[in-house]
């Protein structure tokens, strides 16, 4: 059977390795080029320290390339509709189920041999991905010191979206039995399960730690993570005062109202003790002042929880698994329910 | 006697409908078998279901005593010619081919080549750009090659030109010929059962009409015309019958020879005998529907 | 070699048809002594019928002493059909012809002595069989 199922499996395969030699053929043309240019400018400007305009320059190189990058993502769903969604459901379209369950091999070999060639090209195609993407984007990478933001598409993880893919169009094929209508649930699903593991589950891998930054007015960023070292990866953020209140949202800013008495209260926050005198009175020093007085005088703290970058690696190991074993649950599911048509 | 096929109350429905229900059959070996019946009897979902690619939702199947499908060992005495005879149009002829030798252990690669040359195939065609008799060929080639006990196949000369199917029944008897090998067939045309099968059952609503060597069908089988008063012969079974002002035509089926001078008895034959039975299944069917909403 | 076919409108079982084309042939001289008839497997891939049909033939042929089968080998003409059946046929044509005339003072037309022939024809042919 496994004979029969890489036969299945050549052309797809080809396709495979054409685009992987393309994209290989433009990433040692343009490679070798990122790394003489950190190696000269980068590392020259960072030991004169006037990077800024060098790295701007830098960081925006092969546009083409890096936004390729950043949509590999796809890569996963292409091996879940085209190898994974086909490889059940095309035999029930075609009717050749008929011929395959009647040779003297079970429909569990013939299952387990069609996930077993195709499980091992997603990976090994995923893997040379992953690999070739993430020596080529190193440089630049290493320049913007951020990888929790660009987690989906290094590494290793990549591997693990490209093997459930593709079980998860086997197990639907399985079910659903009509190629286009398997390759649009397959979509759908894979997009749910990312998403879910994105916002719900990878932030929860290791308990966040926390920190709490103090008010800082000349501090730009303040209650919106701009403290933290931008290598770590911000989970949520809130800014309290001593009291125990939690302001709002300082993304515009603070709000000062005038109160009928002639307080003024910081919405979110409470009356401010001192006067603040109003702008009409044409002392916008003295106003600025008093403002700051009152601001501080609630003694404003951020509290952020994080990850740190130091568990990027154990958080794609983790991630990663996680897609192994999803996979496994969706291989042998699938194995089972074909076995009981 | 050994069968080759036994079912008892066998059932399979789906969601919104009853494809096969209740159905008892015994199929003897060493035969070649027709199964004929209208569309909608459950003639395919049985072989289907004896092949092993459909699983039955209630009763039980046997095929040379054991469940379909139950080992590799069972798989391979069993050959399936599926309805519209399903091949991979990706693969050559040579692939299929190559295929069959991979996966059948018992598998006869001279044979296979030697029936692919014989019927002018070529090895390094696609599939999918074969003609309809040729595929259809071509899936009765890895059927045979892997040398079963029992093949099955689904009306698998309904869409072929008259030359094709001939084609395809030649290498079909042929191959009875050769091998000790029995066949399970369903299908349309009468004149092509009477031609190659020597065993008939007829399959009207999942019920079996009628089952038995064609031989002795139709030596058991008369019909009677007779004057309209005239009551039937003792000991016959009346199949069929109708009647105009003066006439009576009886189809029975009777054991022993009518010798009641007011009938005569007219010899009947296979076409009679498979529209007759069609024609008391769907009575009967219709009676005991009646019966079940009265 | 003597080639079959087969009438499938005729009223007559393909079995008998067989053995009736062996016959013709032997009377005719198309067939002698010693020639070999057609395997059973040559006759079914050509006619598309069941071998049993074929095995059926040849062993009332044999039944007969008009062939004999030799294992593993062939059936082949165990003797020629000479005068032998010539000498048969002339007492039959006799019966048959008084027979005729006995009908038609009955008051018998042609289409029922027709029909009256072939119900017989086919109910001593199944006897034949049983």
């Amino acid at each position: 059977m496994i004979w029969f199922a890489w036969r299945q499996f050549r052309v797809q395969a080809l396709i495979a390795l054409t685009l992987l030699v393309a994209l290989a053929i433009a990433f040692l043309v343009t490679g070798p080029r990122l790394v003489h240019t950190y190696n000269t400018t980068i590392v020259g400007c960072t030991a004169r320290g006037d990077c800024n305009g060098s790295v701007s320059i830098f960081l925006s190189a092969y546009p083409f390339l890096q936004n390729l990058l950043t949509e590999s993502w796809l890569l996963a769903v292409l091996v879940g509709i085209f190898w994974g969604a086909p490889a059940v459901a095309r035999e029930f379209d075609t009717g050749t189920y008929r011929l395959a369950w009647t040779q003297s091999a079970s429909r569990t070999q013939w299952l387990t041999a069609k996930i077993a060639i195709g499980g091992v090209a997603s990976v090994v195609t995923a893997g040379l991905f992953t690999l070739m993407a993430t020596w080529w984007s190193s440089p630049l990478d290493r320049v913007r010191d951020q990888p929790f933001s660009l987690f989906d598409t290094r590494d290793i993880v990549p591997i693990g979206y490209a093997l459930c893919a593709f079980t998860l169009g086997v197990g639907v094929g399985a079910v659903v039995r009509r190629t286009i209508s398997t390759m649009a649930v397959t979509i759908a699903g894979f997009a749910a399960v990312r998403g879910l593991f994105n916002f719900s589950i990878r932030p929860h891998f290791a308990a966040a730690m926390h920190t709490v930054f103090a008010f800082t007015p000349a501090g730009n960023g303040f209650g919106l993570g701009g403290n933290l070292n931008p290598g770590n990866w911000m989970i949520s953020t809130k800014v309290e005062s001593a009291a125990g209140k939690v302001f709002p949202n300082l993304s515009r800013g603070f709000d000062f109202q005038s109160n009928a008495n002639g307080s003024t209260t910081l919405v979110g926050a409470g009356i401010c003790p001192n006067k603040i005198p109003s702008l009409s009175g044409g002392n916008r020093t003295g106003m600025s002042n008093a403002a700051k007085q009152c601001i501080n005088s609630f003694h404003l703290h951020e509290l952020i929880s994080y990850q740190p970058i130091s568990r990027y690696w154990s958080f794609q190991w983790y991630e990663l698994v996680s897609y192994a074993v999803l996979s496994l649950i969706l291989g042998t599911f699938s194995v089972w329910w074909i076995r009981r048509r | 006697m050994s069968f080759v096929l036994e079912t008892e109350d066998l059932t399979k429905s789906y969601r919104a409908k009853t494809a096969l229900s209740n159905c008892t059959i015994n199929v003897p070996q060493g035969h070649v078998v027709g199964l004929v019946g209208p569309n909608g009897s459950g003639k395919s979902t049985l072989l289907n279901i004896a092949s092993g690619v459909l699983s039955p939702t209630s009763g039980s199947v046997h095929v040379f005593g054991s469940p379909p499908a139950s080992s590799s060992t069972q798989l391979g005495r069993v050959g399936f010619v599926a309805q519209d005879t399903p091949v991979y149009s990706g693969f050559t002829v040579q692939d299929h081919l190559r295929y069959g030798k991979h996966v059948n252990p018992k598998w006869d690669d001279n044979l296979a080549r030697h029936r692919v040359e014989q019927l002018g195939l070529d090895l390094g065609q696609r599939a999918g750009k074969l003609s309809g008799g040729q595929s259809a060929q071509l899936a009765l080639t890895l059927a045979i090659a892997k040398r079963p006990d029992l093949l099955l196949l689904d009306e698998p000369v309904a869409s072929l030109d008259p030359l094709a199917r001939r084609e395809f029944l030649q290498i079909l008897m042929e191959t009875v010929a050769e091998h000790d090998v029995s066949i399970l067939l369903s299908s349309h045309l009468v004149a092509d059962i009477e031609r190659v099968c020597d065993y008939l059952v007829v399959l009207v609503s999942s019920r079996v009409q009628v089952a038995g060597e064609i031989e002795d069908l139709l030596a058991t089988h008369h019909r009677l015309i007779g004057p309209r008063e005239t009551s039937p012969p003792e000991n016959q079974v009346v199949i069929e019958s109708s009647y105009t002002e003066r006439q009576s035509t009886l189809f029975v089926r009777s054991d022993s020879p009518i010798i009641d001078p007011h009938w005569t008895v007219e010899a009947v034959n296979l076409e009679d005998l498979v529209l007759a039975y069609m024609g008391h299944g769907r009575t009967e069917r219709g009676s005991t529907l009646n019966k079940e909403s009265a | 070699m003597i080639e079959f076919y087969i009438d499938t409108h005729s009223g007559v079982p393909p079995y008998l048809q067989i053995g009736q084309q062996v016959r013709r042939a032997l009377k005719l001289g198309l067939l002698e002594q010693g020639d070999q008839l057609p395997t059973v497997k040559e006759v079914v891939s050509r006619l598309a019928i069941n071998p049993n049909t074929v095995s059926k033939a040849y062993r009332e042929l044999e039944h007969e002493g008009l062939v004999v089968a030799r294992v593993g080998v062939g059936t082949f003409v165990a003797k020629s059909l000479g005068s032998e059946s010539f000498s048969a046929l002339a007492p039959l044509r006799r019966d048959l012809q008084r027979w005729m005339e006995s009908a038609r003072r009955a008051g018998l037309d042609d289409e029922s002595i027709e029909a009256l022939v072939r119900e017989c024809f086919r109910s001593t042919s199944r006897t034949v069989v049983a």
